[in-house]
């Protein structure tokens, strides 16, 4: 396969140059064209009479791609992984319609006892890919790809996130390929961000949002205006349970539904309740005084299914969207719901989560991650942490939501056929967003828009075999390989670590004693 | 905007729909993984949380008490015989 690496060479030193070419020499590829734009002439022949066993021809114009022949943009000082463009050809291999291939990247560190740090990259996410360019600097392009976007040569001489927006938008299969392919030579391996880029691609893709600057993470955060209000109705299951929080006994869900009424930006919502019969009267009375006709409430006497519950409340009413919402949480940010409904402007997204808040302010759900049981990304873990790669602090696609606050467009809700009734008390949200993806939607997670769930933190939720069998039969090859997580990450923990390889489990260990006994 | 109380007969034909549709996608789901589980194993088998390969599992493991021993006579036998061992352990 052939590979024409292009490299923006305007200021780079010749040791970086060099160091990239050497790279190139080991890349597994027996012919790359070096595409060196803006280098010095004596830079040029410096590298061109350095030895590379004929595998490296230097050039100084960009060529144009034939149909079948890949681009890969790189930046001088960087280097390719050994053999990485053979990785490549296997992944082009396995997949030939493939357009657009990034993967995962080290960093030099600076420290002499860990020389590398890894960014480990989740698959393709283009809701994230707004907010930083979390694909990194090196993608490999097919040709026509580029012929769509622009011109070769502007593509590589442009900001990288700029680059990864306008190519990605003419591409369609996009794939992460889980191994390293460049050794990066900035210490910093948190992505970049560009303003102008952004708002350039939301112009370009018609997004009608207010994009802004958040330099802290860095990052962009698009900011969608609601062109419609659209109604929404919200689920509470209730049994009228009582709880402390922040130091007072409380009704909750007669909280939760207050903290809508009165905090929330968008109103154009009603309310159902879904109570279950021992649910106190005065519960019910202080609910209907505080909702009033915005407010319904249902009976339920049946055995304890959550999944029914909430079918059983949306489909009690009409609206255009569907909030589930357990009785234990309260609004934080009062644009919660409006941040969530205006997700929806795009068509291709089907459910929406909030970050939820533990009663003392640590992280509850900032999404799910397949790990390969269904955890919550970052539990108990400070709302300050940002995560590797500023993953907390961005919109992003996640494999599935808490249905403690999810918002679901009521077409979808009803296409899918709500939550698994199966699954009484787990994993009906997971298997909930994960047929909504299967019916070709997205499930988006939003840091922009906070709740608190006042779970008990030390809750484990009891797991059942058969359910885990029935969640398995379903989708068992999502839960081994979460598309937006890393198999390169350590697995039964919440958290976004790499782990080290080629290590056997005790089982594994066992099992191989075994045979060999 | 109060929307209107469904009859509950109606609501419960609205939700064997659901039921109904929910099935369809779980046989759609299924048929995926079955494909997938004959492609990888052969069969078709019960799925279960494959075991912990993680580094931090890994070490906690080889740190048990009940292993000192084990890695006491590893430690102290002939390093012909260890070479083998390591050799048979990462094939």
């Amino acid at each position: 396969m052939k590979f024409t690496v292009l490299t923006d060479a305007h200021g780079a030193t010749l040791d970086d140059l060099r160091a990239t070419h050497k790279s190139l020499v080991t890349s597994g590829s027996k012919q790359v064209n070096w595409i060196l734009l803006g280098a010095v002439p004596d830079a040029v022949k410096n590298l061109q009479r350095r030895w590379s066993f004929g595998r490296v021809k230097i050039e100084i114009q960009a060529p144009t791609l034939g149909p079948g022949e890949f681009a890969v943009f790189l930046t001088a000082g960087d280097k390719l992984q050994r053999e990485s463009l053979l990785l490549v050809s296997d992944a082009l291999t396995k997949a030939p319609d493939t357009e657009i291939i990034y993967g995962d990247s080290a960093h030099a560190t600076g420290i002499k006892a860990v020389p590398l740090s890894f960014s480990r990259r989740p698959g393709w996410s283009p809701e994230r890919l707004r907010a930083h360019c979390y694909v990194g600097e090196t993608l490999v392009v097919r040709g026509e790809v580029i012929a769509r976007a622009g011109k070769l040569e502007e593509l590589a001489l442009c900001n990288a996130h700029d680059r990864a927006l306008r190519l990605t938008e003419n591409a369609t299969q996009i794939v992460r390929v889980p191994e390293v392919l460049t050794i990066t030579k900035s210490t910093d391996s948190r992505p970049s961000a560009s303003l102008e880029a952004v708002v350039d691609h939301c112009k370009r893709q018609n997004i009608d949002a207010d994009c802004e600057f958040e330099s802290t993470t860095p990052s962009v955060r698009v900011k969608r205006r609601l062109s419609s209000e659209p109604s929404v109705a919200v689920i509470v299951p209730t049994r009228g349970t009582s709880a402390e929080v922040f130091g007072k006994q409380r009704v909750l869900v007669v909280e939760a539904v207050r903290s809508l009424f009165e905090k929330s930006t968008y109103q154009n919502f009603h309310v159902v309740v879904v109570a279950d019969t021992p649910t106190p009267s005065s519960v019910l009375d202080s609910l209907k005084q505080i909702g009033g006709d915005r407010l319904q409430i249902l009976n339920y006497d049946r055995p304890f299914n959550f999944a029914e519950k909430n079918n059983l409340g949306a489909m009690s009413c009409e609206s255009d969207l569907i909030l589930l919402l357990n009785d234990d949480t309260e609004i934080i940010t009062a644009e919660a719901l409006e941040i969530m409904v205006a997700m929806f402007n795009d068509p291709n997204v089907g459910v929406v989560g909030p970050m939820l808040l533990f009663e003392d302010s640590t992280i509850q759900s900032a999404g799910h991650i397949f790990s390969p049981d269904p955890t919550d990304l970052y539990r108990a873990q400070s709302p300050e942490t940002a995560g590797p790669q500023n993953l907390l602090r961005v919109q992003r696609e996640v494999s599935s939501l808490i249905a403690a606050c999810a918002l679901v467009r009521r077409d979808v809700f009803e296409r899918v056929g709500g939550l698994c009734m199966e699954f009484p008390g787990n994993w009906n949200d997971i298997d909930f967003c994960l047929k909504v993806q299967l019916a070709g939607y997205r499930a988006i997670f939003t840091p922009h828009a906070h709740l608190f769930h006042f779970e008990s933190k030390t809750r484990i939720a009891k797991r059942v075999e058969s359910e885990v069998a029935k969640l398995g039969a379903r989708w068992g090859s999502v839960l081994d390989d979460d598309p937006y997580f890393n198999p390169n990450l350590q697995r039964y923990t919440n958290l976004w670590k790499t782990d080290s390889t080629s290590k056997q489990s005790l089982d594994e260990a066992l099992s191989f004693l075994l045979t060999v006994a | 905007m109060v929307s209107p109380l469904f009859d509950p007969g109606v609501v419960q034909k609205k939700i064997d729909e659901l039921a109904q549709r929910d099935a369809e996608f779980a046989k759609l789901a299924e048929s995926r993984e079955q494909r997938r589980q004959l492609e990888i194993y052969g069969s078709v088998r019960e799925y279960e949380f494959p075991p912990n390969t993680s580094q931090v599992h890994v070490t906690n493991w080889v740190h048990a008490y009940w292993l000192r021993p084990v890695r006491f006579i590893y430690r102290n036998m002939p390093r012909g015989l260890r070479k083998i061992l390591k050799r048979l352990s990462v094939r």
